[in-house]
């Protein structure tokens, strides 16, 4: 799925690496997912999202079309 | 560019399972050749079995240290990759040695054992996701 998660990462200044460390996966998923060569689990998008103390919608797009419910 | 802690952890729980399969094929090999003949077969394979048991429970905490992505490179691998080169074996041993070779009937029995643990693993992943009755 689309997402912000490179977004994401660079306004906290770290690097892929840190960010896999971080949630305990590995830099080339994370690589993988901000290419959107890979669609995170559920648990690990979350994961992610509360890392970033976001909505998991704000950084995963929904790809069936359902609106932004931040309102971006 | 150094390994990180987590790499680190994943391949030190690599090492230990690939030295438990060893261990354990070493003694299996030893059980088969020195087992006394007044031993069932039947009791020597439920033995090796148990064993092959001990090494999957090996390689737990490696699979555990794994992220989502690359436990679903290993699962895809293993099934379609797997698939394909068993196929490709079997047909090599038909090919080259015939069906009724014992090469043959051994790859045979590897397949079908195989596919009996395939089996079995898919009907207890989808048991255990059965809701409960309400």
């Amino acid at each position: 799925v689309k997402n912000r998660l490179r977004e994401a990462r660079v306004a906290r200044g770290w690097s892929q690496g840190e960010l896999a460390e971080r949630v305990d996966a590995s830099r080339q998923t994370i690589n993988a997912i901000e290419a959107d060569k890979y669609d995170p689990s559920l648990p690990l998008a979350y994961r992610l999202a509360a890392l970033f103390r976001q909505p998991v919608e704000r950084i995963f797009f929904n790809p069936f079309g359902a609106g932004d419910p931040a309102g971006d | 560019m150094p390994m990180g802690r987590r790499q680190k952890g994943i391949w030190i729980a690599l090492v230990a399972a690939v030295i438990a399969a060893v261990i354990v094929g070493l003694v299996s090999g030893v059980l088969v050749e020195t087992a006394p003949a007044h031993i069932p077969r039947s009791l020597v394979i439920v033995l090796l079995a148990a064993l092959i048991g001990v090494v999957l429970a090996a390689c737990i905490p490696w699979w555990r240290r794994l992220d989502d992505m690359a436990r679903e490179a290993h699962l895809t691998a293993w099934y379609w990759g797997g698939s394909f080169g068993v196929g490709v074996g079997l047909v090599t041993a038909a090919t080259l040695s015939g069906v009724d070779s014992q090469l043959f009937q051994g790859a045979a029995l590897v397949f079908a054992t195989q596919l009996a643990g395939y089996v079995i693993f898919w009907l207890v992943w989808w048991a255990r996701r059965r809701p409960r009755a309400s």
